[in-house]
């Protein structure tokens, strides 16, 4: 006979508030670490273009064309403020970052900043489609794996995932092109335009991820299905399946938030190889093309900016991981 | 000698022939390479597989194969002097910090922080981008920015080992801190830094593509597989070869770097298993048991 179990007791546990009021004090602690990075973040973006080798006042005027005379490399300087100490001219940028002034690209004279708006959206769908393809490739591909442990699925997973770790990503873009582009014609390889358009780069930005979150959610699941909660509900007669979608799985939860949050980062750095790839003007082709011609302005808005959202992703998955674990609770009290 | 020959036999033996291939090349490729790499023939650009040019030719007629060897040399010879380089300055980062602790250790780690907390591509990014693009300026931004991980790794196993009762019996007996780092907390984190580095050369091998795809790391017309590939993307339909084949031999190797390093983790350092390994250990143990 099936007992069905109780219904669980939603009310909260009596050292609740004692718990919420050390995670409280564990946030601050991280934020204030965040704040430190992130001021280092700005530092490094600043010193890395102060840095430069040679006359910046001289490449500023040459990229500005004319004749580049010594009168008017001084008055560059001048304008540019080069010639204060370099603790005056950190001081005025950070103020002019603060207020949303990121200065001008030196290679189109656009304002940094409004450029960047208008490359956030390719960006941002990259980050979106790339997460959801490691979501759905990872969480299947881990649930098979489980089910039938060491069984076909999970022996070409496991193959899948150790090769596609060593695939460069612009190798698997350019064979997703060549077969889904130019071999059978079905999706568009160039440009942002409509949602057909995105599935090829959020694939060649989600499945190497993907295949390693399977292997990282297969690995917690069969480590969770050894445990004696699940020997108790299996001895109670209850499905593999219910056992696994119930028992189990809210258990991994916590650990495919990890991946996944620290897969935005990795996805943030494979759009620097996809969206020239695709043809997409995304901040990250934004970046590279700064790097290629050198526009200082552009390189250390984009620097800081990517920094700065790295540092804020890293914090916020922390805190959630450490709100949904109740196994992190527990330690940030201890 | 013995301690790395048994190394390499836990390694197994296609991992070793593989790595033993690469090495070869490194050192003797120019010598096996049928062609120059970049000796031009435009009256036989973009030639298929064949007898003359084992792998074709490219847009410019210059020999595949010959231009893969070579892209190997640069690659290969790119890893082993960014890992010297940031595995040095990373371990004196790393010792001075886990030593000395106090304001040097807090400083020292909050820039490993930031450096760990974005990722290595931007920062070499960055760098190339100031200093221009070329193969030194590759490897050193390459460096700086892979020194953080060493640091941190360093950092840890000095740490762990300062306070043990072998190091304090050292104080005790007088032994001076130069003494101390040199003689017993460098070669411990070497350990550990060589185990950590075999298994991330392929990461590197892939920072070097990766950068050389984009225009910022090997300049034409020095062969490299990153730079191979974006120069055959134009011909990605008529000739993918030109495309595939510096693709397939880039992914072979950093294939070959991952299982080298994994299994001399795994051989060196069961106590740093991840549940994946211990589970596959369990097995071949229980197998081991069975038989």
């Amino acid at each position: 006979m099936i007992v069905p179990r109780p219904a669980a007791s939603r009310a909260p546990p009596a050292f609740m508030s004692k718990v919420s009021h050390q995670m409280l004090k564990v946030a601050i602690n991280r934020g204030m670490s965040a704040a430190v990075l992130i001021v280092i973040a700005s530092v490094f973006s600043f010193i890395i273009i102060a840095a430069f080798p040679g006359n910046v006042a001289a490449l500023i005027a040459e990229l500005r064309g004319g004749f580049v005379s010594h009168e008017v490399v001084e008055k560059v300087a001048e304008e540019y403020g080069l010639n204060d100490p370099l603790p005056v001219r950190y001081l005025a940028w950070v103020g002019d970052v603060l207020q949303g002034d990121f200065g001008h690209s030196l290679r189109t004279g656009e304002e940094v900043a409004a450029a960047l708006g208008k490359r956030f959206e390719p960006t941002l769908v990259l980050i979106l489609g790339g997460t959801a393809v490691t979501l759905v490739v990872g969480v299947t591909l881990g649930f098979l794996g489980a089910m039938w442990p060491n069984g076909t699925v999970d022996r070409i997973v496991r193959t899948v995932a150790v090769v596609s770790v060593s695939i460069p990503k612009f190798f698997l873009a350019a064979m997703l092109i060549l077969s889904f582009g130019v071999m059978m014609n079905l999706l568009p390889t160039f440009g942002f335009r409509g949602p057909l358009s995105w599935i090829l780069p959020s694939i060649a930005v989600g499945l190497v991820p993907g295949a390693l979150l399977s292997r990282i959610a297969r690995v917690a699941l069969e480590e969770t299905m050894s445990r004696p909660y699940v020997v108790t509900a299996r001895s109670k007669g209850f499905g593999r399946q219910r056992i696994i979608f119930r028992d189990a799985l809210p258990n991994i939860v916590p650990v495919c938030l990890t991946a996944v949050g620290m897969n935005i980062a990795f996805i943030t750095q494979s759009s620097l190889i996809i969206e020239p790839i695709f043809s997409w003007q995304g901040v990250g082709a934004y970046f590279v093309e700064a790097a290629r011609f050198r526009d200082l302005p552009v390189l250390q808005s984009c620097l800081l900016l990517f920094s700065v959202f790295f540092i804020i992703v890293n914090l916020m998955v922390d805190l959630v991981v450490m709100m949904v674990d109740p196994l992190q609770r527990r330690a940030a009290r201890a | 000698m013995k301690e790395f020959l048994s190394t390499l036999r836990a390694v197994g033996w296609p991992i070793n022939l593989l790595m033993a291939c690469f090495v070869f090349i490194a050192l003797f490729g120019s010598l096996i390479s049928p062609y120059d790499p970049n000796a031009q023939d435009l009256m036989r650009a973009t030639q298929g597989f064949g007898a003359d040019h084992w792998f074709g030719t490219d847009n410019l007629g210059r020999d595949t194969l010959s231009r893969l060897i070579a892209g190997a040399q640069t690659t290969l010879v790119g890893v082993t002097i960014i890992l010297l380089l940031a595995g040095t300055t990373g371990m004196i980062l790393g010792t001075i910090s886990g030593f000395f602790g106090g304001w040097i250790d807090e400083v020292i780690m909050r820039l490993v922080d930031f450096g760990l907390s974005v990722p290595s591509l931007f920062v070499a990014l960055a760098i190339v981008g100031v200093f221009g693009p070329s193969y030194w300026n590759m490897i050193i931004a390459l460096a700086i920015a892979w020194v953080p991980i060493y640091a941190r790794l360093t950092r840890g196993v000095v740490k762990a080992a300062v306070n043990q009762p072998y190091i304090e019996s050292l104080r005790v007996l007088g032994a001076s801190r130069t003494r101390i780092i040199v003689h017993h907390l460098i070669p411990v984190a070497l350990g550990q830094v060589l185990i950590y580095a075999s298994a991330d050369a392929g990461m590197l091998a892939l920072a070097i593509a990766n950068l050389s795809f984009l225009g910022l790391g090997v300049q034409p017309p020095l062969a490299e597989w990153g730079q191979m590939l974006v120069s055959g993307l134009p011909y990605l339909q008529e000739a993918p070869r030109l495309v595939i084949l510096p693709g397939v031999a880039l992914t072979i190797m950093v294939i070959g770097f991952n299982m080298f390093g994994e299994s001399i983790a795994l051989a060196k350092n069961p106590r740093a298993l991840s549940a994946g390994k211990l589970s596959l250990r369990r097995r071949q143990f229980l197998k081991e048991r069975a038989a």
